[in-house]
């Protein structure tokens, strides 16, 4: 008995592994918006390393504890890195009504700006767009995507491009 | 001999009683009936000239493939007929019709021809359809002129014999029809987290589908003017969801309101002059009006919640919408300019696209239970709430012009689940796919056309 | 001589009493029973099925809520299954029926027409039709046309002899009857006179119930038993004296006269009553009614032929409420309907008790069929 415990735990820590990897790597499905080729070392160290996503509850937009660690990096390095126009995206996951999600997802990004001006960010270089349930980064129909899909990014993009 | 002895014994012992001869009618009240489709026969119309032989066939055949799809008609096949309809004037051998019980006999003829105010740009002329409704049984011609006829492009011979099936349809049933109409709908293609969407316009049976934007945008949620000449949708074309206008004739688009932060969920009035939507303002998501005249924008809710999905009753006062102001997604209804939003949806479980019926009497929605969606009706005080289907995802019901019939749409689970159109009874019946060449999503039922 | 002519006599007496009185036992033996399938397309066994299925899906509406909508799918295509399987069986007995027709009543085509044609005026074109042959009514015809030698030579059909031993009440009857068929005349002309539908609708009813007349009833049964299209191919001949006034009264279209001596016989019992009010429901079809018209009660006075058949004619709204005049006509058409179509095969009534049915009331109330 113990044995089948034990090997479930290789497999859970694949999956986790498999999310992060997702976090970090996430560059085009997290960033629907962007070209590729446009993202610049510093976005990429800012998606890589600080992370350009929270998560969210079901039907809800409250901040997470995680989230608002996240956001916390996110907010510290905007401080560090003038010159930088901040678009946070709002998604939802399809298991609701379309236009119910796109006011949704107007309402997280609204509350993860909201958090990142409480933060000391200049709330001129912030503004928001939501996709509502249009723009998912996970196609199944399962939890395990539903909760990626329920997410804020936010977009940093350099004011003036060199 | 036995004969004579009974009539003798009828004439000695029933006759007698005739003094007791009764006057006074018998009455019965009857309240049940059946619920079955009402048999009818449309034989091929005839053609009158050489050539339209094939157009005769399709237009007979397309009026009986509506009536089918009712679900309250059933066609009986030519093959069974006893008598065949050769001309159009000769007079219809009742008897022989009843034989097979047929309770209804459409005849029609065919023809292209010239007419004189030049109505048709096909050098041929015009398609020219004469046709003649009998009640069987009754022995009646149902049309008073005895017949009628439709002249149309030949190209439009669809449209033609929707028009003839509409006609059909109100005769019997007194209910207008809904077969001359279009919708507006969403095509898709692409997975799930690469879909590509279009706006498009077909016949409501899925036929004649046309694009009217190519896929470089997000398109969302089109709606129908009143009158069929425009339509309301979102695009993501300036970078975040607004709300546009497109005018059919023209093509021509633009943005209807430059002021709004984010604007969607857009729905016509009643009579054509507003556009209700919803607006984001920072965390909240309003109501507004907007006057396509004046431009005058109006704000109809305020408050920390999300007010979306509004539609206008069929009046023009009142309008029902969706919001999460209790906590969850309910359904409200607003009289415009004169009070709060009344509660009206109570069953456990959120509601949401909530859309008026035509006939006033009812406001269809989507619901949300464990996790299930269904498509449903209720009063528009929220009573006698019926849900009509279930599945993973039903969504975003529209009504036909005569109240009878909703379309929404179904999304499938999985990576590779895609959007299909159906439409269903309001009795709950008849579910029918709408088969279209890419997924659909979205629709948007037209009223009657021309 | 005495003695035997009063031995003869009683003996006379009882034969004929027992010959009365057990002249009802032996009639039904005389009455062959039709096992023959009926002519109309839906038999009732197969509206028992459309009827059983409409109940069994009403179920399933109501308790369906959460079932998968792709289950009611499978179901649309088996109705298409079960309707395209419905129609072959459908045609089928369309071409059993008409075998069964064309082998067995070959008097149909009787060569009694030819003479209503060649003596009607001018003007009135009629190469009257039976099934099977081909009919050119002319539809011009004149206003305040008279139909009369239809009734001349309906008077040629009618053995208007008096039985040897028939009373007093039995001469009565014909010599009403000879009235009541010059009267008929009027009424038709009524009818054109004051009818401002096309020409097509007063003509084709009354020339086919002329014909159905003329050419031996075979659309109607001699006898309330059994009753059916095909039950012309018995041509009962016992009653076919009876079966000629039969035919007179059927064919007039105002209620009969007090002076007509109709049997009432003992009051109308439950079972008969709910026995026409099913059979009517039967084909009171409210699949097509609008909502408007699903509101609707008309209420509908018609006259029976004591046959047992509606007579087309006298169909007449009484009253209605709860609509607007389209949804009226509409909840009216469908009435009519539902008596005409399910009348064709004649109603299940008590021929004794013909007074009572002879006029009927008939309210269609659509309390139960509500789409909400």
């Amino acid at each position: 008995m113990r044995l089948k415990y034990l090997s479930f735990l290789p497999i859970v820590a694949c999956l986790v592994a498999c999310d992060q990897d997702e976090l970090f790597n996430g560059n085009f499905s997290n960033n629907n918006t962007k070209n590729p080729s446009a993202i610049s070392e510093t976005e990429d160290y800012f998606i890589q390393k600080i992370g350009d996503v929270v998560l969210f509850e079901v039907d809800n937009s409250g901040l997470t504890a995680l989230a608002k660690l996240t956001l916390d990096k996110q907010a510290d390095w905007l401080s560090l890195n003038l010159g930088y126009q901040v678009l946070i995206e709002g998604h939802a996951d399809e298991q609701g009504t379309r236009d119910y999600n796109l006011a949704l997802g107007a309402r997280r990004a609204q509350i993860v700006k909201e958090y990142l001006i409480s933060r000391g960010v200049d709330p001129s270089n912030i503004s928001i767009v939501t996709y509502g349930k249009e723009r998912p980064v996970e196609n199944c129909s399962a939890e395990v995507c539903w909760s990626q899909n329920r997410r804020a990014v936010t977009v940093v993009n350099a004011l003036s491009k060199g | 001999m036995i004969r004579l002895y009974k009539l003798l014994f009828i004439v000695l012992f029933v006759f007698p009683c005739l003094s007791l001869a009764q006057e006074k009618p018998l009455r019965i009240t009857i309240t049940d009936g059946v619920v079955e489709p009402l048999p009818l026969a449309i034989p091929k119309f005839l053609s009158e000239i050489i050539g339209v032989k094939d157009i005769a066939k399709n237009i007979s055949t397309l009026i009986s493939e509506d009536l089918i799809k009712t679900g309250l008609f059933r066609i009986i096949p030519d093959e069974a007929h006893i008598s065949r309809v050769t001309n159009f004037k000769s007079p219809v051998l009742f008897a022989d019709w009843k034989a097979i019980n047929a309770q209804g006999l459409i005849s029609g003829a065919v023809t292209i021809t010239k007419l004189k105010k030049k109505l048709c740009t096909d050098p041929r002329g015009c398609l020219v359809v004469k046709f003649k409704l009998f009640d069987i049984f009754s022995e009646k011609n149902i049309f008073v002129e005895g017949q009628k006829i439709y002249a149309a492009e030949p190209s439009e011979w669809r449209r033609l014999a929707h028009k003839i099936a509409d006609d059909i349809y109100f005769n019997l049933t007194g209910e207008i029809g809904y077969f001359n109409t279009k919708v507006a709908f969403v095509s898709e293609s692409g997975v799930k987290n690469d879909r590509l969407k279009r706006l498009a316009i077909m016949d409501y049976d899925g036929a004649n589908v046309e694009f009217l934007t190519d896929q470089g945008d997000l398109v969302l949620t089109p709606r129908f003017s009143p009158d069929g000449s425009k339509i309301v949708y979102t695009s993501f074309k300036l970078g975040k969801p607004q709300v546009f206008l497109m005018d059919l004739k023209t093509r021509g688009t633009f943005v209807l309101d430059e002021r709004s932060q984010m604007s969607f969920s857009p729905q016509f009035s009643p009579d054509g002059t507003t556009i209700v939507m919803s607006v984001v303002n920072d965390a909240n998501t309003d109501l507004y009006t907007l006057d396509l005249n004046s431009g005058n924008r109006r704000r109809l809710t305020s408050g920390p919640a999300i007010e979306t999905s509004p539609s206008f009753s069929p009046d023009g006062k009142r309008i029902v919408y969706e919001s999460d102001r209790s906590g969850t997604q309910q359904l409200y209804v607003l009289p415009i300019g004169v009070g709060e939003g009344r509660r009206i949806s109570f069953g456990g479980g959120s509601y949401g696209t909530p859309v008026w019926s035509p006939n006033g009497d009812l406001i269809a929605f989507t619901k949300k239970s464990g996790r299930r969606f269904h498509i449903g009706v209720m009063r528009t005080d929220g009573s006698e709430e019926r849900l009509l289907t279930s599945s993973f995802l039903d969504e975003a019901p529209t009504w036909s012009p005569n109240g009878r019939v909703i379309m929404f749409f179904r999304d499938k689970a999985g990576s590779r689940g895609s959007s299909s159109i159906f439409s269903i009874d309001i009795s709950g019946r008849n579910l029918r796919k709408i088969v279209i060449p890419n997924s659909g999503s979205d629709p948007s039922w037209s009223s009657l056309m021309n | 001589m005495q003695t035997g002519a009063i031995i003869s006599g009683w003996g006379h007496l009882i034969v004929i009493g027992v010959a009365a009185l057990s002249g009802p036992i032996f009639e039904d033996s005389n009455q062959i029973e039709l096992s023959v399938s009926e002519v109309s397309i839906v038999s009732l066994a197969e509206f028992d099925i459309l009827q059983k299925k409409f109940e069994k899906d009403n179920e399933n509406l109501d308790t369906s809520i959460n079932k998968n909508n792709d289950e009611l799918l499978g179901d649309q295509a088996q109705q298409d299954n079960v309707n395209s399987e419905q129609t072959k069986a459908i045609e089928k007995d369309i071409e059993t029926d008409q075998d069964i027709l064309a082998s067995s009543t070959p008097s149909i085509e009787s060569p009694e027409l030819p003479e209503v044609v060649n003596s009607t005026p001018s003007g009135f074109d009629t190469s009257v039709s039976v099934i099977g042959q081909e009919v050119a009514l002319n539809l011009d015809v004149p206003e305040g046309i008279k139909l009369e030698s239809p009734e001349e030579n309906f008077d040629v059909n009618v053995d208007t002899r008096p039985y040897p031993e028939a009373p007093e009440d039995v001469q009565k009857l014909e010599a009403v009857s000879k009235t009541q068929s010059s009267e008929k005349t009027e009424i038709v002309e009524m009818l054109i006179d004051n009818n401002s539908v096309p020409e097509q609708t007063i003509t084709q009813p009354i020339i086919d119930a002329l014909i159905a007349e003329l050419s031996s009833a075979p659309m109607r049964s001699v006898r309330p038993k059994g009753r059916s299209l095909d039950n012309a191919i018995l041509q009962a001949e016992p009653a076919q004296q009876v079966a000629q006034n039969e035919i007179i009264s059927s064919v007039s279209n105002e209620p009969i006269q007090s002076s007509r001596n109709a049997p009432s016989g003992p009051p109308l019992t439950q079972r008969e009553k709910e026995n026409l009010r099913v059979s009517v429901g039967r084909c009171w079809n409210k699949t097509s009614l609008s909502r408007e018209a699903l509101e609707v009660t008309v209420t509908i006075s018609f006259s029976m032929s004591e046959a047992g058949f509606p007579e087309s004619n006298s169909i007449k709204m009484l009253d209605s409420f709860g609509g607007a005049a389209n949804a009226t006509k509409i909840a009216f058409d469908t009435a009519r309907r539902a008596i005409l179509v399910c009348g064709r095969r004649g109603f299940e009534l008590p021929e004794e008790k013909y007074a009572q049915w002879k006029i009927i009331e008939m309210v269609f109330d659509p309390v139960k069929l509500r789409i909400k």
